[in-house]
């Protein structure tokens, strides 16, 4: 009886002996391979710009019912301190709520359509997202690994249909859209 | 031996006061330095405008035939349904429909629309205010057939008309004057539709 008990306490010390070992050994290893890469200089984003600073559409025709924006957009920025194993992102929304300011009457801004035509990230990835209706909340427009290295320039194009309508009334004076693009970096 | 075994025990095991700091060493030692979500957030802002233009489309049969309607002498009737879509600015005057001879009946001897057979009435119209009374068509002038409030538009219900496209119904008459040779004739009739 005295020798049973005295090996059944024997096994419980050694599992617990080995739970410990590979935990430190699991802790070791991630903070010697892992956490390194991920306490590095946090990327920072510099010369952010969208151009132009505003875009027209001219609706001359509700049935012709895509109006394209007078020019592409552009937005632009560059990271320092960026590593290929980090994300970026850029998102937009109107600030100007769910409907244009300055219109006489509601013209959503959901009438808009967004859409990513390309963009570019030195030394990462970038990747459009699907085109979407704009809204008062952010929505993703492009996203991908940051280039590593300092002062790399990121661009994404994007182009704007307005879907114009016999629903919406003429407008006097042009109505808008106040865009913010959001840009992280991981 | 069980002196030996007791020493074991010590070598293996830990106090919950020795567990609990381990964890607590662990934690911080394995959290430390865990970059937050993102590391930086910048944001640039940019306006769209839109401009929607006054504007207007008219639609309307290729041809009428104006039929007689049986009595003798009675004029030639027809009714012609026109299909339109507007819209207008607040501060503008609105828009109107008008109508207008392009060509007086053909061939010659029979009614002629410089002589006034050819009028109209409005009715039935789903946005604006149809003309009123009987109107004569005209070959040097565009007269009225509606007119349209500012700040309209088309389909969708309030603000805008309930239905789309919008309609109106123009009656026609013809003189039947006996003077006329039997025959059939034509004459070409434009509407045209203008918003501000």
């Amino acid at each position: 009886m005295v020798m049973k008990l005295t090996t059944n306490h024997s096994m419980d010390i050694q599992s617990q002996y080995q739970i410990w070992h590979w935990a430190f050994t699991f802790l070791f290893l991630w903070r010697s391979f892992v956490m390194p890469a991920a306490a590095a200089a946090p990327t920072k984003i510099h010369n952010q710009a969208a151009l132009p600073a505003t875009i027209v559409f001219s609706g001359a025709d509700p049935d012709s019912s895509s109006v394209p924006g007078n020019v592409t957009g552009t937005i632009s920025f560059r990271t320092t301190g960026g590593e290929i194993n980090r994300n970026w992102r850029v998102q937009v929304q109107s600030l100007s709520g769910n409907t244009f300011a300055n219109c006489p009457r509601s013209i959503p801004v959901s009438s808009i359509r967004v859409t990513c035509a390309s963009a570019t990230a030195d030394g990462g990835t970038a990747a459009c997202a699907a085109p979407f209706n704009l809204s008062s909340t952010l929505q993703t427009l492009a996203s991908g690994m940051e280039g590593s290295g300092n002062a790399k320039p990121y661009t994404i194009n994007v182009n704007f249909v307005f879907e114009d309508s016999w629903q919406f009334i003429a407008t006097n004076t042009a109505c808008s859209v106040s865009l913010s693009y959001q840009i992280l970096a991981d | 031996m069980e002196t030996g075994k007791q020493t074991r025990i010590r070598r293996y095991g830990c106090s919950l006061i020795d567990k609990a700091g381990l964890i607590a060493l662990a934690s911080l030692w394995a959290v430390n330095g865990v970059p937050p979500a993102y590391s930086d957030v910048a944001t640039v802002s940019q306006t769209l405008q839109a401009q929607l233009f006054a504007v207007g489309k008219v639609s309307v049969p290729s041809s009428l035939t104006l039929k007689s309607t049986g009595t003798v002498f009675s004029p030639y009737v027809g009714s012609l349904n026109l299909r339109y879509r507007i819209r207008s600015t607040p501060s503008g005057t609105g828009g109107n429909i008008t109508v207008q001879a392009t060509g007086d009946f053909s061939p010659s001897g029979g009614p002629s629309i410089s002589n006034g057979p050819l009028t109209y009435t409005c009715s039935a119209v789903s946005l604006g205010t149809p003309c009123s009374g009987v109107n004569s068509v005209s070959l040097s002038s565009q007269t009225n057939v509606a007119t349209i409030p500012p700040a309209a538009c088309t389909g969708g219900g309030a603000p805008c008309s309930a239905v789309d496209p919008n309609s109106l119904t123009i009656d026609f008459s013809l003189e039947n004057d006996p003077s006329f040779k039997t025959g059939n004739y034509s004459a070409v009739v434009t509407f045209t539709i203008s918003s501000t």
